[in-house]
């Protein structure tokens, strides 16, 4: 059972805005695109966002940690 | 009598002669007290007002008494005008290390600041509904700080181009605290150099 996706901030910049989730059990780009977007269709703004990260939409890994534009 | 009417006159010359004596260097007094001030430069008065505003006076003043031939007055005062002007001439350039130093550490952050919000609304305006944590009204107004925070950037970095730094500095804050708002609507993270 998936726990609610775990949202963070920061990064190394003092300035930088950007929202980072780490993946949790039961995770999708689907599902966080739901929690943050209100609208699982667009997982795609996530994963463009990560592709340094990810290869596959389909694959993410517990504990990765995913830009969220 | 005529004795000490010879011996009066002859006070008279010689206080005549001295008056007349310290008219040259009062002149002179002025015009390096002139230079001094003029030196400091026009964007003083941007910087350091108060300081600038005091320093004009001063010399005015000086100025006024040249021109009522208050000689020693003049030789006084008019000295002390040039060191005031290095004081303020100083006092300028601090100010202006200042807030230029600031002014760099916002615009190096405060856009991405502005982006990452912007990227946000974006993607929003294309879901079919809004996240459950987000109402409309928070959403309208994440959109309407935008606006106005992408507005008053430029406002700000034209105020920095013309020189008027404070101005350029305060606008800044403004633009800074509207994206902060919209950044919590949004429920987005504060960048803690935002914070401050």
């Amino acid at each position: 059972m998936s726990d609610k996706p775990a949202a963070k901030a920061g990064g190394g910049d003092a300035w930088d805005a950007t929202q980072w989730h780490e993946v949790v059990k039961g995770d999708t780009l689907w599902k966080i695109a739901e929690h943050y977007y209100g609208d699982g269709n667009l997982y795609p703004k996530i994963f463009e966002a990560n592709r340094d990260a990810l290869k596959d939409p389909n694959k993410i890994r517990i504990g990765q940690r995913l830009r969220i534009p | 009598m005529p004795r000490y009417g010879v011996v009066l006159c002859m006070v008279a010359a010689v206080l005549a002669s001295a008056c007349a004596s310290d008219k040259v260097p009062a002149e002179q007094a002025v015009k390096a007290a002139e230079a001094a001030v003029a030196a400091v430069g026009a964007e003083a008065a941007k910087l350091v007002p108060d300081q600038a505003k005091a320093l004009d006076a001063a010399l005015a003043s000086v100025k006024d008494k040249l021109a009522k031939s208050e000689y020693k007055a003049v030789l006084a005062e008019a000295p002390a005008i040039a060191s005031k002007a290095t004081e303020v001439a100083a006092a300028a350039a601090a100010k202006k290390a200042e807030l230029t130093k600031s002014w760099e550490a916002l615009s190096a952050g405060l856009p991405q600041m502005v982006a990452a919000v912007q990227s946000r609304i974006d993607i929003l305006s294309q879901s079919k509904k809004l996240p459950a944590t987000l109402t409309q009204a928070k959403f309208d107004a994440a959109k309407a700080g935008l606006a106005e925070a992408t507005k008053g950037w430029e406002e700000a970095t034209a105020a920095f181009k013309n020189g008027a730094w404070a101005d350029a500095l305060a606008k800044g804050q403004v633009v800074k605290a509207k994206t902060v708002e919209a950044l919590e609507a949004l429920g987005m993270p504060v960048p803690p150099a935002a914070k401050s």
